[in-house]
Formats: C-alpha cells, sequence, structure tokens
C-alpha cells in the first residue's frame, strides 16, 4: 500500500491516545484503590455491589437492634435480680413472724418499704421507656393508687425487634407475666401484711407459699431472658459473620488488585514511551536528507 | 519537415509541460496538511507527430491536471465518519446519565434507600421517641429530594438534547446550503476543466455534514444529488433542500424533510444519536426511577394507612399518593401532614396506637417484591446494570469506529493523500527533463549559431 505522510500520524496519534487512555485507567485504579469507578467499568459487578451495599445496611440495623434487644434484656434481669432479693428478705421476714421471732409492726413497715421497692423494680426504665409496660412503654408499668392499691397499667404485647430478614426476637417481658400473672405479687404483700398484724401463722402461710411461688415465677422469667439473651447474642454473631463474608465479596468486587494495577501501569508507559520514541522519528527520514 | 525549428519547439513543450509538472508538485507539498485535499497529477500526453516520410513526434503536450480520489472510499469514509460521530455522542450522553446513578464513594440514591427503611427499624425499637421519629421524617425528605433531584436532571436532559437537535438541524442546513452552492459552481466550472479544488470542499464539507446524519451522493450524468440515508433530498442540481424544524404534540422537536416528520428514520450522526437519547434511554431510565419512586410511596401507603399513630390516629398516607407511574420520581413528597408532625408517623397495628409491629413493617419493605418486579432495592439493582453495561458497550463501539476511522483515512490517504517523498522524486523527475530540454534548446542555439556562421567565412 501506497504510503502517505499524514498516515504515520494518524496512526501514532490513535496508539499514543488509547495508550494514554490505559495508563490514565490504571492510574485512577492506583490513586483510589478501586477498580470500579463507576458502573460501566464492570456493570455486573456494579450490579452486585448495590446488593451488598444494601444488605450490609440493613444488617447494621439488625445488628442494632440485637444490642438493643441484649441491653433490654440485661436490665431487665437486672431489676428480677433485686426482686428475688427483695423476696428472700420478705420471706425471711414472714418465717421470722411465724416464729414469733420479731416484731410484727417493725416487720410489717419494712415490708411496706420493700414493696414499694419492689414497684419501682417493676417500673424500671431504659432510655426513657417502661420496661415492663408491655408495649405501652411511654407510662409507668404498675400504678399505686392513693389507697395503696397498686394495679398494671401496661398490656400484654411481647416487644420483638427485627434481627435478620426474617426474623425477630424478643426484647421485653410484659410486666403482667412477672408481677401480677398467676401470683399478683403486690396483692400478695398487702394480704401478707394483714396476716402478720393479725398474728395468724396459718395466714401467713398461704402468703409464704404464694411468695414461694411468685420467686419461682421470677425464676422462670429470668431463664427465659437468658434463653433471649443467647439467641441475641447468636443474632449478632451471625449478623457480624455474614457481614464479614459481604466485606470479603465487596472488595472482590471493588478493590483493585495493586499489584496488577501498577505492572499495568508500568506497562503502558513503556508503551508510550516507546510510541512517543517513534512518533517523534515519523517523517524524520526523507528523501530530502540526500538531496543537495 | 523536421529541422533545428522543430527540435526547438518541442523543446520548448517540454520545458513549459515539466514547469506545469513542478507547480502541480508544488501545490501537492504546499497543501500537504490540508484536510481533505486530495493529490493532483498533471496528466501528459505525446503531441502529434508530423511528417510524411520520416514521421517525427513534437513533443509533449499538458492535457490537464488530475485529483486522486477514490469516490468509492470517500464515501464510506463519510459513513463511518457518521457512526463514529453517532457511536461518540451516544457514549458522552450515557456518560452523563451514568454520572447519575453511580454508587461508587458510598454516595448515591442506595444509601438513601438504606437508611430510610433502617429509620423504621430504628423506630421500632421505641416507637414515641420523638428523635426517632423526627428521623424517620429526615430520612424520608433526604430521599425524596434525591429522587425528585435525579428525575429533574433526566428531564433537563431531554430538553437539553431536544435543543441540541435544533442546533444540528442549524448546522446541518449551512453545510447544506455550501454543498448546494459549491455543487453549482462545480457545474459551471466542469463546462470545461475537472474542478479539482472546488470537489475537494465539497467532499469536505459532506464529511462534516456526515458527522451530523449519514447522507448519500449521487453524481451520474452530470446531475448531483444528495440525500439523506433514507433518501430524502438535501441537494438537488445545485438546489439545497434544507431539513426543517416542528413540534410534536408532546412539545418535542421534529425534523421534517417539507412537510414530512423524518426524525426517526435520521440515521448515523450526532443527530440520530440524539434523537434516540432523547427518545429511546432518557425515556427508558425516567421509567425506571418512576417505577421505583411508585413503588416505593404505593408500598409504604399501604402498610402506614392501616396502621396507628400513638394517638390511635389511622388513614393516613406516608407519602403523598401518586395516581400513576409516569412522573412518580418528580413527585414523590412526603406527606406535609407527617413532616409537620412526626408524631402523626403510624409505628403500631393496634388502634390503641402501643407497639412497634407497623415501624417493623414498613423497615421490613427493603425486602418485599413487587409483584411482577423486585424490591425497590433489586429495581435500582437492574437500573445501575443497564445503564453500566450500556454505557460500556457505547464505549467498546465508540472505540471499534475509531480504530475503522483511522483504517479508513489511511487507505484514503494512500490514494489522496500527498507523500513529501513522492514529490520530492517526482520534483528530480520534472528538474531533470527542464535541464534536459534547456540543454537541448542551448544545442539547438549552437548549431543555429554554426549554420549562421557558415555563411559569413569565418
Amino acid at each position: 500500500m501506497r504510503i502517505a505522510d499524514d498516515s504515520g500520524y494518524r496512526n501514532l496519534l490513535l496508539d499514543i491516545q488509547r495508550i494514554a487512555e490505559r495508563m490514565q485507567a490504571s492510574q485512577t485504579q492506583i490513586s483510589s484503590g478501586k477498580k470500579l469507578t463507576k458502573p460501566s467499568d464492570d456493570p455486573s459487578a456494579a450490579a452486585d455491589i448495590v446488593n451488598v451495599d444494601s444488605e450490609r445496611a440493613t444488617s447494621a440495623q439488625y445488628l442494632d437492634n440485637a444490642g438493643t434487644a441484649i441491653s433490654r434484656l440485661q436490665i431487665a434481669d437486672n431489676a428480677l435480680d433485686g426482686v428475688q432479693q427483695v423476696i428472700d428478705r420478705i420471706r425471711t421476714l414472714a418465717l421470722m413472724a411465724q416464729n414469733g421471732t420479731s416484731s410484727p409492726s417493725l416487720s410489717v413497715e419494712e415490708i411496706s418499704g420493700l414493696r414499694d421497692q419492689l414497684l419501682s423494680y417493676a417500673n424500671t426504665e431504659f432510655e426513657g421507656q417502661y420496661m415492663f409496660a408491655g408495649s405501652n412503654t411511654d407510662s409507668a408499668a404498675f400504678e399505686k393508687a392513693s389507697n395503696g392499691t397498686i394495679t398494671y397499667s401496661g398490656n400484654s404485647d411481647e416487644v420483638r425487634l427485627q434481627v435478620g430478614k426474617a426474623s425477630t426476637l424478643q426484647s421485653q417481658i410484659p410486666g403482667d407475666q412477672v408481677f401480677s400473672g398467676s401470683v399478683d405479687i403486690f396483692q400478695t404483700l398487702t394480704d401478707l401484711m394483714a396476716a402478720m398484724s393479725s398474728g395468724s401463722t396459718s395466714a401467713i402461710q398461704t402468703q409464704v407459699t404464694k411468695l414461694e411461688q411468685f420467686s419461682q415465677n421470677v425464676s422462670s422469667t429470668r431463664t427465659k431472658l437468658g434463653g433471649l439473651m443467647n439467641g441475641a447474642t447468636a443474632a449478632q454473631n451471625e449478623l457480624t459473620q455474614a457481614d464479614l463474608t459481604l466485606v470479603a465479596h465487596l472488595s472482590k468486587l471493588q478493590d483493585a488488585d495493586l499489584a496488577q494495577a501498577l505492572s499495568e501501569f508500568t506497562q503502558s508507559q513503556n508503551a508510550l514511551q516507546a510510541a512517543t520514541a517513534v512518533g517523534a522519528r515519523v517523517g524524520s527520514i526523507s528523501i530530502l536528507d540526500y538531496l543537495k | 519537415m523536421s529541422g533545428l525549428g522543430a527540435a526547438l519547439n518541442t523543446a520548448l513543450r517540454a520545458l513549459q509541460a515539466n514547469q506545469i509538472g513542478l507547480t502541480v508538485v508544488s501545490n501537492n507539498i504546499a497543501n500537504v496538511n490540508t484536510p481533505g485535499y486530495s493529490r493532483q497529477r498533471v496528466l501528459m500526453q505525446e503531441s502529434p507527430g508530423i511528417g510524411d516520410s520520416i514521421r517525427v513526434g513534437t513533443g509533449v503536450e499538458v492535457i490537464g491536471t488530475e485529483a486522486l480520489r477514490d469516490q468509492i472510499v470517500e464515501r464510506r469514509l463519510w459513513n463511518e465518519t457518521s457512526a463514529k460521530a453517532g457511536s461518540d455522542m451516544t457514549q458522552q450522553s450515557l456518560s452523563d446519565i451514568e454520572g447519575l446513578f453511580n454508587e461508587a464513594g458510598n454516595t448515591g440514591l442506595l444509601p438513601l434507600i438504606s437508611n430510610f427503611y433502617n429509620s423504621f427499624q430504628h423506630l421500632s425499637t421505641n416507637p414515641t421517641s420523638p428523635e426517632l421519629r423526627q428521623q424517620v421524617v429526615s430520612t424520608a425528605q433526604s430521599l425524596t429530594h434525591y429522587i425528585n433531584t435525579r428525575a429533574n436532571d433526566l428531564r433537563d436532559m431531554k430538553t437539553a438534547t431536544d435543543h441540541a437537535i435544533q442546533d444540528d438541524v442549524a448546522r446541518a442546513n449551512v453545510l447544506i446550503n455550501q454543498i448546494a452552492d459549491i455543487s453549482q459552481r462545480i457545474q459551471e466550472v466542469e463546462i470545461q476543466t475537472p474542478a479539482n479544488d472546488l470537489r475537494d470542499q465539497r467532499t469536505l464539507l459532506i464529511k462534516k455534514l456526515s458527522e451530523i446524519m449519514t447522507v448519500r451522493e449521487m453524481d451520474t450524468n452530470g446531475t448531483y444529488q444528495l440525500t439523506t440515508g433514507n433518501n430524502r433530498p438535501l441537494v438537488v442540481a445545485g438546489a439545497a433542500v434544507p431539513l426543517k424544524i416542528g413540534t410534536t404534540s408532546d412539545g418535542m422537536t421534529m425534523v421534517m424533510s417539507g412537510t414530512t416528520d423524518v426524525t426517526s428514520e435520521i440515521t448515523g450522526g450526532t443527530l440520530a444519536a440524539r434523537v434516540a437519547f432523547r427518545d429511546q434511554s432518557i425515556p427508558q431510565y425516567q421509567q425506571q426511577l418512576d417505577q421505583i419512586a411508585y413503588d416505593m410511596a404505593n408500598q409504604v401507603n399501604q402498610v402506614h394507612a392501616v396502621s396507628y399513630d400513638p394517638d390511635g390516629n389511622t388513614g393516613v398516607n406516608f407519602f403523598t399518593p401518586i395516581a400513576s407511574t409516569e412522573g412518580a420520581a418528580l413527585s414523590l413528597q412526603l406527606n406535609s401532614a407527617i413532616a409537620a408532625d412526626p408524631r402523626k408517623i403510624a409505628a403500631a397495628d393496634q388502634a390503641s396506637g402501643d407497639g412497634n409491629e407497623a415501624a417493623i413493617a414498613l423497615g421490613n419493605l427493603v425486602n418485599a417484591a413487587n409483584p411482577p418486579r423486585g424490591t425497590v432495592i433489586e429495581q435500582y439493582r437492574s437500573l445501575v446494570f443497564q445503564i453500566g453495561s450500556e454505557t460500556a458497550s457505547a464505549r467498546t463501539n465508540s472505540e471499534e469506529h475509531a480504530s475503522m476511522l483511522t483504517q479508513l483515512e489511511n487507505l484514503r490517504s494512500s490514494i489522496s493523500g500527498v507523500s513529501i517523498n513522492e514529490e520530492t522524486t517526482n520534483i528530480i523527475q520534472f528538474q531533470r527533463a527542464f535541464q534536459a530540454s534547456a540543454r537541448i534548446i542551448s544545442i539547438v542555439d549552437e548549431l543555429l549559431q554554426t549554420t549562421l556562421a557558415m555563411g559569413t567565412g569565418a
């Protein structure tokens, strides 16, 4: 083929542009650390990243929720631990009263104080929410009327939080399952105080039996709380583990292979050097050089 | 009869002919870098011989100059120019859309969608918290604002492309008029002699026009015709037939030939690329974004409207209801009643207003499909995939056309391009011939002097 002068320059220009583009691409990879800076760099990877990013964002919220659940269950468990100690003390006082080894009026006074302490446990708050009020968390779970009667004002909802795409976890136990369930502890204490005041050992015994039943209820509730906490911790571990897998996948999708990018950069740099060196010689050999 | 006089004449003609040859070479060298220039060469032929018994040639005569041009290659070059300009334009336009939906660097629509649904899950942990309710409002507003902005961007792109179509037609018409003028002049000049320079100019103008759209040339028996790729006249017998601009019923520009709407039949070049971008690409992405906005608003409203706020109110839409998919992304708005009073967010599924089940259900919508379509995230995923792969293939396309164009331009150069080495060789050729002819003149002069001196007896 006959070669005209402009062909050489035209080819050179196209080649240099191509090499410069490649060089810029690897340069961007090196400086950004990413092989994917726009969807067209790798459309299917870009689409996968949308999925992974979305899954990670949702999981982060689930992880948050699991954490919240654990805190709440822990708070409830602490409160019930306090409740058990109070009940133990009341039981001791009741037994002493039965044996006649204590002053009934002093014991009744102490139990009355302990009843208020139980009320405050039943109205445990966490981040402004009453933990034993069911889903009616913004008002006190138990209210004390002017005549001293204590009634449940929450509801029976077992509040749950989402901790996975298809899994929820109970984060609260309503107070009517603990404090006013099969044994209404506040009523029991009122009755106990009455029995102690009257000095009837059989009446005291009736209430002591209820106390023991209540204590067992609290115990089994704490076992349940423990189970729920284990479940929340397991959910947390699972989410954390899944996130690690997603991060690894994400890195595969978008992170540049620095070694490869550097070698590509060097390659195109060499190619550019060669092309420009040749370019400088395009048209430098001419018949004119040999004519005088 | 052949004598010294004849030799002198022959030499003189040779001098003249080679001088013309040198002028042509000089013109070629001068135009080595002129775009569209086709190298020329001088056409010489031998003059008729004279004499009866001894017939001797009378030298050389120049019958004209010729431009070396292969019209087939020129036409292929025009077509490839159209293809290249069109694919460049498509790539550039799609890159603009790609920029709107770039998720790299944790910016973009996706984090806003995630934040929005997560804000409901967060609300479920404390449904009466004013802060968490305000957070739902803020994330919803960021999301609607972002979607509105992207929808606006697409609409602006469409308008800008429409204006560019008008500009393209205007530029095409200027070229069409120039081509008609030149064709007229070519016709006038070529009654006598080939109009090499005018043809070069016309070829170059058509190449420029090809960047706007594919054209076809017919140049037979002195009638010259230039048409669109679909045979709509642009230049007929030296007269321009400019394209016209009309307006469609929905306010878009249409390209017209006479009274016919030819918008969709234009092929190649920036014009066809812009029309396709305006009428196909942009509407397609608008539609996808609209669908996302529509599905999201409907899904959320459906759950929200049957749920209860802490005061036991129900029947409130979370987003302002959207009647149809078209324009949904532009009109997506948080219900102003909720924006004004976040307590109206319905987080409970019981009439008492207690509980977090509705908040959980709203948060879980992030994973809920919209049969027959997928989830909002899946829809967005396919949008990102589509813009990515369309842009990538437009880029490949444009690179391929760049190579093919270069190849064709090299092919054209091999026919019409100037080679300095070749021209230099021609110079030597003409120079030597000139020198030899001059030598003959001086020898004939000597011979004549000798002849004249014979009479003087010197």
